[in-house]
Order: structure tokens, then C-alpha cells, then sequence
């Protein structure tokens, strides 16, 4: 029997985060991370570009015409837009994001960091050579923009810069700037262009007249011009969470426990941010957990007397709202809801799918004889029993009400005094792998994952069974076999997790990625339930904001000298011309001389 | 076309008067009636001097036996031609679809043997002129190469280098026209020794060959780019080269011929 949905049999070769068959040249652009920012000002829009002259050169009675500006005007271009595949221009850059509080509305010349002067300048930097100190001294330098090239093959990137990145990228979203920040995945093209860039930057001031004089007739400068409109709030936004059920055999009043995974995903572009280890991996478990028990439950021998509640939570990473609204229908709203009645505990899965360490988050340690602590012990000797190799430990942290943001999910249950923790191998929940760009498909080891899967399954079953009362034996493996947690499955899940950005404001209602996980969902589980959070219009929790993706035309721009320069030649041209003209008739009578000379021999 | 020169003049603001002059004479040329006495004011007056002393074709612009004239009438054939080529064109040769990378030799060899017709055409404009050979040449060749340089060129260069991207094509396209347009010089040449009843029998076949080689330069050209790869600013030179030496083959033909007898 296979378990795989149709829809989650995705083929291996799906583009990844990569290479996603996005339309070219979007560019996008993200307003401040928490979303909370205030209207941005309005910013005087720059000249349009200026007319060009064009003047006819007559020349032989032939009329030559020459493309001519006057110095100091933008001259040449290079128009990223022109579809046409066979021009070698074509700036096909998938991504880019933008962080700037005001109007991303663009138009400076290129500059890398190299340039001495990068006020009102674009300046394009690498992520391997992105530090905070080059960050701040570009913000300084109040630079017109800030274009961050990110490498297309995430893996061949150092750790420590990975690293050193993912603790910046807070404090990028935290930080108010004026300046327009885009993040772009880099191909050819913009690598093309970020070295004539750093060419130009770096031979500046720095060279003699005559190099100067051929680096203007040979090198490119780039005029970075976005066309962005005015990101404006969006009103009404409706952030989705999915509920679904196995009811447990018995009584009516069956303990209930919940497992809980949020599907958003959070960074600085969130064009960018496909969140594969946070929350990606926590999704695809909860999904496998969905499909194993489902199968258990459905043979009467092995349906056990718990109810299990799954709930896929949207605004994860905006503070759960999801999980709050959810807790806030099902607690104050309804008269009789499972969630009322008799919860044995929440299980909120986050950040699952890397490392040798599992740690158990909980706000209050559990006490003896309650049925969290005994999903504690059977977690401990699951572990101690079969995998060895992990290590495990339980995390206290309470609840800080004066912070603005939960650190964990289970806070939120715990606030409404359920028992609850949050399973995750990561020890703090300050890590910046959970709200950074950098969480990509390659951070999840999807053998890791089927590991812990297999961990928390077995725990689980030990809990819901009583197996250890029952006098099982430790290292008894329920789910061997036919009932083994499948790895191929997990894998497909975290391709299609991780195949599009999932931040919050990109989820739409009606977006097919919810409805694929709406589908997934009810394939395992009965009573599937929708919910839908809005911001109050009043005092709202959260704001969203749209033009998250610009596109950017990198226009090939001579300097005013070039126009010069050009026109010289052009007039050195035709001045030879006509003296060629006019001192025809010396070349018609040396052929005339010679020919009779022929003859004449 | 006869008008008085003894008319008067008055000039409204001086009250002085002038003998018919200037734009006067304009008129009467170009409306063909006499003016006797009317009033112009004193700058409308200086303007018709000044305008008196403008080139022949734009004096009397509708005049048959000016030069301008008679280059217009060569671009007019010119077009002609190619509406035939075009059909003609259309009609038997079906459209190559073979690969993208993959230059079709036969094809292309075939509609530069459809140019042809240029000479055809050169020589029907040389032929309604009369005059001496330097003056037909010059002439068939200015007005053909200017309706080529108008219908192929303007279009492009007006859209494409008016446009805010710079490329140096622009600049290549009109050292280009300028290359065209000795090669026409050269074509029209040719077909004016080509079609001299009393050229000598030993210049038939040198002349015969320059003819068919500047027929198929084009494509000369283009086999050449396609088999060397060549860049666009090598190609040009080329191109200048080829054409170079055929003007100076065919100059040292032409001068032989006229200076000969």
C-alpha cells in the first residue's frame, strides 16, 4: 500500500529554490520585517531620463545619421526588459528583494564597494564579501541603494559567512533605512555586470589620463532604474491555518493531544525565504505523523483511546497568530470544542531537520504522573534505547509576557494554561536559522528528519498505547516495515515545501500551496476546518505590505567624456572623408598615369 | 518659362521700389505666373535674395533636367525593383527552416542572384539620362543608394539610436551606408561599361566578373562571417577592404576605357 498523494509526488527534478520557474526580472521588494512599519513618505520622483538629440550628418550626398547626446546626459543603455533571448543583455535575475521603508523607487549608477564615493549610488555587493561593517559604512555613505548578490548554489558558500549572514539578517529586518535594499540570486548576467562594475569602481582615481580615456570608450557603467510604485498596506490579508482530526475509539470524553507545526516562513526577502528547516521540516512531520496514525487508527485492533488533533498554523513566525486565533475560537467562542475538553498535551514540532540534537522546550517542567511527563520519559528512553547517537535534553524557559514576540509555539498553548511544549533540535529559539533566507532545501538532512519522525512516532505510540505500563520492551520498533516512516515521502514533502516561498504575505487564501496542504491533510484526517486570522483595522497585530518584488533595469550608461570622445571621432571621420572627396581627382590621374604606362610597355 | 524682369516692385514699409527680384522670381518660377506689382515687406524680400542664391534643385525643384530631379527619379526605381524582387522573392523561394545555427548556402546564394535585378534597374535609370557617363553614374548611384539608405537604415537608426541604449551597431550601420554607397558608385559603373555598345571586346570579361563579384559580395560577406565567425567590427573592415579593392578595379577600368579613345 502506498501512502504518497498524488499531488505530493513530486519529481526529483522539480526546480529547487534555485532554479523555480519564476517570470524574469521580478525583483522583490519587502518592506520592514515585522511588518509593523508606518506609512512610508512620499519621495520626489528623479527627471526622467532626458530627450535625446539626434542630429543628421550629411556626408557624400549619403546621409549618415549619428546617435548624439549632449555631454553629461545618460547616454547609452541597456534595457533588461527587451525579452528578446538572443540579446546578451538580458538581466535574468529571478529574485530580489527590497527592505527600505520608503518608496524603492531607483535610478543611481552601479558601484561596488570598492568606489571611494558611494553617495546616491547603487551599490552591488556579494554575500561573500557582506559583513555588518561594510553594511553600516554603505548606509552611511547614504548610497541610493543597496543590491545584496546572492549565490545561486547555496552550498558552496563558507559556513562561517552563512552563519556570520544569518545573525545580521535581524538586526537588517529590525533596522530602519531610508536606503532601498534588494537581495538578488545571481546568474550570469549579473555577475557580468557586478565585474564591469568592480572594474570600473576599482580602476577609479587611480590611473593615468590615458587609461581613463580607453576605460570610457571600452568599459560599461550600469544605471540601476526600478519602476516600482508606492508599496501601500494591504487591508484585509487573511492568514490560514488547517485543522484536522483522528478521533480515538472509546468514551466521549477521550484525551486529546495536539501536534502542532506552523508552515510560514520568515526572512529578509521574503520572495526568498522558503523556511526548509524552519518550518518545512516540522510541516513534513506532522504530515507523516498524519499518515502513520491514520493507518493505525483505521483497524480497530490499533485504534487507540486518544483523539489526535493536527494543526497546520499559519503567522508562525508573526507571533503565532494562527495558533492564537484558533485557541481564541475553539476556547472563548465555542461551547464544546477538543481543545476544551481534555488535553493530554500539545506537541508543536519546529526545526527538525538537521543535527545529532533533540531538545525539548517546555515552560514549566512537566510534573510526575501527568501525561506530558510520561511522553517525556518515553521520548528519553526511546532515545536512550534506539538512537543513541542523539543527543537529548529538556529546555526550560518561561514565558516572558514583556517581550513582544513568543519564542516558541507552545507558549501560546501555555498562556492558555494547556500543557504543551515544542519539540526542535535547535536550543534557543534566538537561532537566526529560523527567520533567515539561508534556510534553504540543502539545510534539511532528510535522513535526520525520517530519524527524529521515527523518534517522535515511537514516543507517541508509547504514550498513546501505554506500552512501557503494558510491559513492552524498550527497544521494541513499532514502526518497522510496513509501517516504517518513508523517508522518499518526507523527502517529496520538504521538495514541495521548499519549491516556493512561504512567508506569511505570500500565502495567499487561495493559493495552490494551500490547498495542496488542505488536500494532503484530509487524505490522513477527517473534519478538516479552515480558520482565518485578519488584523484588526484598528489596532492591528500586523501589517502586510505589498510590492515585495520590483524589477530593476540595469541600463549600460558611457560617461559624459564618451560623448566627447565620440563626437571627435565622428568629426575626424568626415573630415577625412571630405578631403578624400575633394582630392579625388589625384587618385584618378595616378591610376590614369598608370594605365597609360601599361600601354604604353 | 518666360516672366518680365522689368516690373516694379514696391516695398511696403520703405516705400522704395525694387526691380523684381528675389522671391519674386521664386514665385514666378514655381507658380508659373507673372507677378507685376505687389507688395512685400522688406525681410520677405531679403529672403528671396538670399533664397536666389540656393542651389539649382531647390530653386526649381520640379524642374526635369536637374540632378535632383533625376536622383529621385532613381530612388522611385529603386523601389520598384525591390517590390519586384520581393515578389518575385515570395513567390519561388520558400522560407528557410532549417536550424537556428545553420546558414542556408543554396538559398541565400539564390536571392543574391536575384539582385540582379538592381542592375537592371541601374541601368534603366542610366538610360533615361543623358548626359556624359561620369554624370549618369553619379547620379543613378546617389539617388539608388539614398533610397536604399532611407528604406533599410532610417527606420532603425531613428528607433534604435534615438533610444536611450548606445550600441555600437548604430555607429557601424552608417560606416556602413557609407561603404554602400561606393559600392553602388562602383555597380553603376559597371553596368554603364557593361551596356557601352562600343566597349572592347578584351574588357568583357573583367568587367563581366567585377559585375557578378559585386553582385555577390553581400553574400560573399555573409558565408565568410558565418564560416569565420567573424565579429561585427571585422566584418566591417572586410567589407571595406572588398569593396576598396573592387572600386579600384573597376576606376582603373573606367579610366582606361574613357581615356582609351
Amino acid at each position: 500500500m502506498e501512502f504518497v498523494p498524488s499531488c505530493l509526488q513530486i519529481p526529483q527534478s522539480l526546480p529547487g529554490p534555485a532554479a523555480a520557474n519564476f517570470p524574469l526580472y521580478n525583483l522583490y521588494f519587502w518592506r520592514r520585517g515585522d511588518g509593523l512599519t508606518e506609512e512610508a513618505e512620499s519621495t520626489a520622483h528623479r527627471t526622467p531620463l532626458p530627450p535625446i538629440v539626434s542630429l543628421f550628418l550629411r556626408l557624400f550626398g549619403t546621409i549618415g545619421l549619428q546617435h548624439f547626446t549632449p555631454p553629461g546626459k545618460r547616454h547609452s543603455a541597456l534595457d533588461i526588459k527587451t525579452t528578446s533571448p538572443s540579446s546578451p543583455w538580458v538581466w535574468k535575475v529571478p529574485y530580489v528583494a527590497v527592505l527600505s521603508t520608503r518608496n524603492a523607487v531607483l535610478n543611481t549608477e552601479a558601484r561596488t564597494l570598492e568606489a571611494d564615493i558611494l553617495s546616491r549610488r547603487c551599490v552591488m555587493m556579494r554575500l561573500l564579501d557582506f559583513s555588518y561593517e561594510k553594511y553600516q559604512k554603505v548606509l552611511r555613505q547614504s548610497a541610493g541603494a543597496v543590491v545584496i548578490i546572492l549565490p545561486a548554489n547555496m552550498s558552496a558558500v563558507p559556513q562561517d559567512i552563512l552563519r556570520q549572514f544569518m545573525e545580521i539578517e535581524p538586526e537588517m529586518v529590525a533596522m530602519e533605512t531610508i536606503v532601498p535594499v534588494y537581495f538578488a540570486v545571481e546568474d550570469e548576467e549579473l555577475i557580468s555586470i557586478y565585474e564591469q562594475t568592480l572594474a570600473a569602481s576599482a580602476s577609479q582615481g587611480s590611473s593615468s589620463a590615458a587609461e581613463v580615456l580607453l576605460h570610457t570608450a571600452t568599459a560599461n557603467g550600469f544605471q540601476m532604474v526600478t519602476s516600482g510604485a508606492q508599496s501601500k498596506a494591504i487591508s484585509d490579508w487573511l492568514v490560514t491555518s488547517i485543522e484536522g482530526r483522528l478521533m480515538g475509539l472509546g468514551a466521549e470524553d477521550l484525551p486529546t493531544i495536539v501536534i502542532v507545526a506552523h508552515y510560514d516562513s520568515f526572512g529578509v526577502a521574503p520572495w526568498l525565504s522558503y523556511g526548509a528547516d524552519s518550518n518545512g521540516s516540522g510541516v513534513s512531520m506532522l504530515l507523516e505523523l498524519a499518515r502513520l496514525f491514520s493507518r493505525l487508527y483505521t483497524y480497530k485492533r490499533t485504534h487507540a483511546g486518544y483523539n489526535l488533533l493536527f494543526f497546520a498554523s499559519g503567522g508562525g513566525k508573526f507571533n503565532y497568530q494562527g495558533t492564537k486565533r484558533w485557541l481564541e475560537d475553539n476556547l472563548d467562542h465555542t461551547d464544546s470544542s477538543l481543545l476544551q475538553d481534555n488535553v493530554a498535551f500539545v506537541l508543536c514540532l519546529d526545526t527538525l531537520g538537521q543535527g545529532d540534537t533533540l531538545h525539548l522546550h517546555v515552560s514549566k517542567p512537566p510534573r510526575e504522573g501527568t501525561l506530558q511527563h510520561t511522553f517525556l520519559r518515553e521520548l528519553e528512553m526511546v532515545i536512550a534505547s534506539q538512537f543513541p547517537e542523539v543527543k537529548f535534553s529538556m529546555v526550560h524557559k518561561k514565558i516572558n509576557l514583556a517581550e513582544d514576540m513568543l519564542a516558541w509555539e507552545h507558549e501560546r498553548f501555555a498562556i492558555r494554561r494547556l500543557p504543551s511544549f515544542t519539540v526542535s533540535h535547535l536550543e534557543s529559539h534566538r537561532e537566526g536559522l529560523r527567520n533567515s533566507i539561508m534556510d534553504v532545501r540543502l539545510r534539511v538532512d532528510t535522513s535526520t528528519l525520517t530519524r527524529n519522525t521515527r523518534i517522535i512516532a515511537e514516543a507517541l505510540t508509547r504514550v498513546i498505547y501505554n506500552l512501557t505500563e503494558k510491559g513492552a520492551p524498550e527497544n521494541l520498533q513499532i514502526f518497522t516495515e510496513q509501517m516504517q516512516v518513508q523517508q522518499e515521502q518526507l523527502d517529496a514533502v520538504m521538495q514541495w515545501l521548499t519549491s516556493q516561498p512561504r512567508a506569511a504575505q505570500l500565502v495567499e487564501k487561495d493559493s495552490t500551496f494551500l490547498h495542496t496542504l488542505e488536500y494532503s491533510l484530509s487524505r490522513y484526517l477527517k473534519d478538516i476546518r479552515l480558520h482565518y486570522v485578519k488584523a484588526d483595522k484598528r489596532d492591528p497585530e500586523f501589517v502586510f505590505y505589498d510590492q515585495l518584488k520590483q524589477t530593476v533595469h540595469a541600463y549600460r550608461v558611457k560617461p559624459a567624456v564618451f560623448d566627447l570622445l565620440l563626437a571627435l571621432c565622428i568629426a575626424a571621420y568626415l573630415g577625412v572623408a571630405y578631403i578624400a572627396v575633394q582630392n579625388f581627382g589625384l587618385l584618378y590621374k595616378t591610376v590614369q598615369k598608370l594605365s597609360l604606362k601599361v600601354k604604353q610597355q | 518659362m518666360a516672366f518680365r524682369c522689368d516690373a516694379k516692385v514696391q516695398c511696403f514699409f520703405s516705400r522704395r521700389s525694387y526691380s523684381l527680384e528675389g522671391l519674386h522670381v521664386l514665385l514666378q518660377l514655381w507658380l508659373g505666373t507673372d507677378l507685376h506689382y505687389v507688395f512685400l515687406p522688406r525681410p520677405v524680400i531679403h529672403l528671396g535674395r538670399v533664397t536666389l542664391m540656393a542651389p539649382d534643385w531647390l530653386r526649381r525643384p520640379w524642374s526635369e533636367y536637374n540632378a535632383f530631379w533625376r536622383c529621385v527619379q532613381a530612388g522611385a526605381t529603386y523601389l520598384f525593383v525591390q517590390l519586384c524582387k520581393m515578389l518575385f522573392l515570395a513567390t519561388f523561394f520558400p522560407t528557410w527552416e532549417g536550424g537556428a545555427g545553420l546558414y542556408d548556402f543554396v538559398g541565400e546564394f539564390m536571392k543574391a542572384t536575384v539582385d540582379l535585378a538592381d542592375l537592371v534597374g541601374l541601368h534603366l535609370v542610366m538610360s533615361r539620362n543623358a548626359g556624359k557617363g561620369e554624370y549618369k553614374i553619379m547620379v543613378a548611384a546617389t539617388g539608388w543608394a539614398t533610397a536604399e539608405l532611407v528604406m533599410s537604415r532610417c527606420i532603425p537608426l531613428w528607433v534604435g539610436a534615438r533610444g536611450i541604449e548606445f550600441d555600437w551597431k548604430y555607429i557601424q550601420m552608417s560606416i556602413d551606408s557609407n561603404i554602400s554607397l561606393v559600392h553602388y558608385i562602383v555597380m553603376a559603373a559597371l553596368v554603364w561599361m557593361f551596356t557601352r555598345y562600343d566597349l572592347p571586346k578584351h574588357y568583357r570579361l573583367p568587367v563581366t566578373f567585377l559585375l557578378g563579384l559585386s553582385i555577390y559580395k553581400t553574400f560573399l560577406m555573409e558565408s565568410f562571417g558565418h564560416l569565420f565567425l567573424l565579429g561585427s567590427w571585422t566584418a566591417l573592415l572586410v567589407k571595406a577592404l572588398l569593396t576598396g579593392l573592387l572600386s579600384l578595379s573597376s576606376l582603373t577600368l573606367f579610366v582606361t576605357l574613357v581615356h582609351s579613345n
